[in-house]
């Protein structure tokens, strides 16, 4: 045999063997950190990446026949603020979701109820100031009506469909509905959070869906499907089909009208009918202006009080708008810099 | 065992097969301890993997500090439960295990999410609180870890 052909014959077992060891090292590697998501997926941008559409500057689109609604099945409300459905997987098309901003208000419907809204959420669409007015937006099916029992004594919020610190939304009736506060606290938020604080940690897109569900023609909705799935580590950190239940334990709400009544007999107070616990601190005639407030005391305060540098920065929120329409949300003026 | 878990206001630590959220420095502030007190650590891949992306763990020390192989389901639980180590959990059922915790840092995110796991109402008064201290999140504003014992 030539020497030529020995080398040959030594540098094709050396390259074999190379070859090998990094298949070898693959599968280890592959073995020590399981779990890893597979490559993603081609992104498919989508006609509107980067804009949003239905937010008033804007004509908003018809909304899409929304047959995942079809046979959709909800289990009765059971002391739960909100219920797993689909397998706690989103309806929509996981796989050609690109990690690129947007968000679509739809058109309201021919009774004038909110439709449908969906973005992929990131943090170059999140609010990254305090929330504006929304009470010149009247939901269907709004009513004023309070509770001392209920959480803030408002039966019903104005609630957004995707929240204002998901996508900077403020009064886009496409995006609002007349929701229970325990909806709104209970189910809402702690989804909103989760999604949230997920994509400000890692700066990852969220795909993020909500639908009305409504029955007939009622003016009150059911509740809200909201499905949401984390896009660039598929689904490992959020994923979540959940629909939340538009009740407010201990009261009986007519959904086709809004109207309610509490079981325990008492008489639910309505802006401007009579004094109550909230009523004296309305002001004759309204201020706009700028209010710190406390999320979580429903306190709120002129920015230069004392005692808003005592607030935690999770439960602080800056806010310009009505000042009334704090009020009429629960929210109790500071004792101190009287706003 | 030793557990380490998080937490939301309704005492909730995992929805979905998933943790609830995620925060580097809480996970700076727990490489911490178990670094001051050369402690390892027992954990699903889930979390394994999630620590090795976050880059608060290097591989190597990652290595050295946890369980070997990676074990599946809840094995990680009965690894610390018979080597008496610390258990960090993030989407594992830990019922079974619970009158098993003679030790736990708990970190609290002060915010509520959603959850499916929770522990149950009154398990905390079965521990005496050593210490508490607040931590600034990487986007979570104020995040609380408190070490309880549990009373004899």
């Amino acid at each position: 045999m030539s020497s030529r052909k020995i080398i040959l014959i030594i540098s094709a077992v050396l390259l074999l063997s190379l070859a090998l060891s990094v298949i070898i090292h693959q599968i280890i590697k592959k073995e020590q950190i399981p779990d890893l998501p597979a490559d993603p997926p081609k992104p498919v941008v989508p006609a509107s990446a980067g804009a949003a559409e239905g937010n008033g500057s804007g004509p908003a689109p018809k909304a899409p026949e929304l047959t995942w609604l079809k046979g959709l099945v909800i289990p009765p409300y059971s002391g739960e603020a909100y219920v797993a459905l689909n397998g706690n997987v989103p309806f929509f098309d996981t796989a050609l979701i690109a990690p690129v901003s947007y968000e679509i208000y739809y058109q309201l419907d021919d009774l004038g109820r909110c439709t449908l809204a969906d973005a992929v959420v990131g943090t170059d669409i999140m609010a990254d100031g305090g929330r504006g007015s929304i009470s010149e937006v009247r939901p269907t099916g709004w009513h004023t009506d309070r509770y001392s029992f209920v959480d803030g004594e408002a039966l019903y919020n104005r609630c957004h469909l995707i929240a204002h610190y998901l996508t900077d939304e403020d009064a886009n009736p496409r995006n609002l509905v007349t929701g229970t506060r325990y909806m709104n606290t209970e189910g809402m938020n702690a989804l909103e959070n989760m999604v949230g604080d997920y994509i400000k940690e890692t700066g990852n897109h969220v795909r993020y869906r909500v639908t009305p569900v409504w029955t007939g023609e009622n003016l009150i909705c059911d509740g809200l499907l909201v499905e949401a799935w984390s896009v660039e580590d598929e689904g490992e950190d959020i994923c979540f089909c959940i629909y939340a239940y538009n009740v407010q334990p201990g009261i009986v709400i007519d959904y086709r009208t809004g109207d309610n009544y509490a079981q325990n007999g008492e008489t639910p107070v309505q802006n401007g009918q009579n004094e109550s616990s909230y009523s004296q601190y309305l002001t004759e005639e309204d201020v706009i202006g700028t209010y710190i407030l406390n999320v979580k005391r429903k306190k709120f305060h002129l920015p230069d009080c004392q005692g808003v540098k005592d607030i935690a920065e999770e439960n602080k929120e800056e806010y310009y708008g009505s000042r009334n329409e704090l009020v009429e949300e629960g929210y109790v003026p500071c004792g101190g810099c009287n706003p | 065992m030793k557990l380490i878990l998080c937490v939301d206001e309704n005492l909730g630590y995992s929805f979905n097969h998933r943790r609830q959220s995620r925060d580097k420095k809480m996970r700076e502030h727990m490489l911490g301890i178990l670094r001051k007190e050369d402690a390892g650590l027992f954990m699903n891949s889930y979390s394994e993997a999630s620590l090795i992306k976050d880059e608060v763990f290097t591989e190597d020390e990652l290595r050295c500090r946890t369980a070997k192989p990676s074990l599946a389901g809840d094995a990680f639980l009965a690894r610390a439960d018979e080597e008496n180590g610390w258990a960090f959990v993030e989407n594992t059922d830990i019922t079974e295990y619970l009158d098993k915790v003679d030790e736990m840092i708990l970190y609290e995110w002060n915010r509520l999410y959603l959850s499916d796991l929770r522990l149950p109402a009154g398990y905390l008064k079965k521990f005496r609180k050593l210490s508490e201290e607040k931590i600034r999140g990487s986007s979570h504003d104020s995040i609380s870890c408190s070490r309880f014992v549990r009373r004899s």
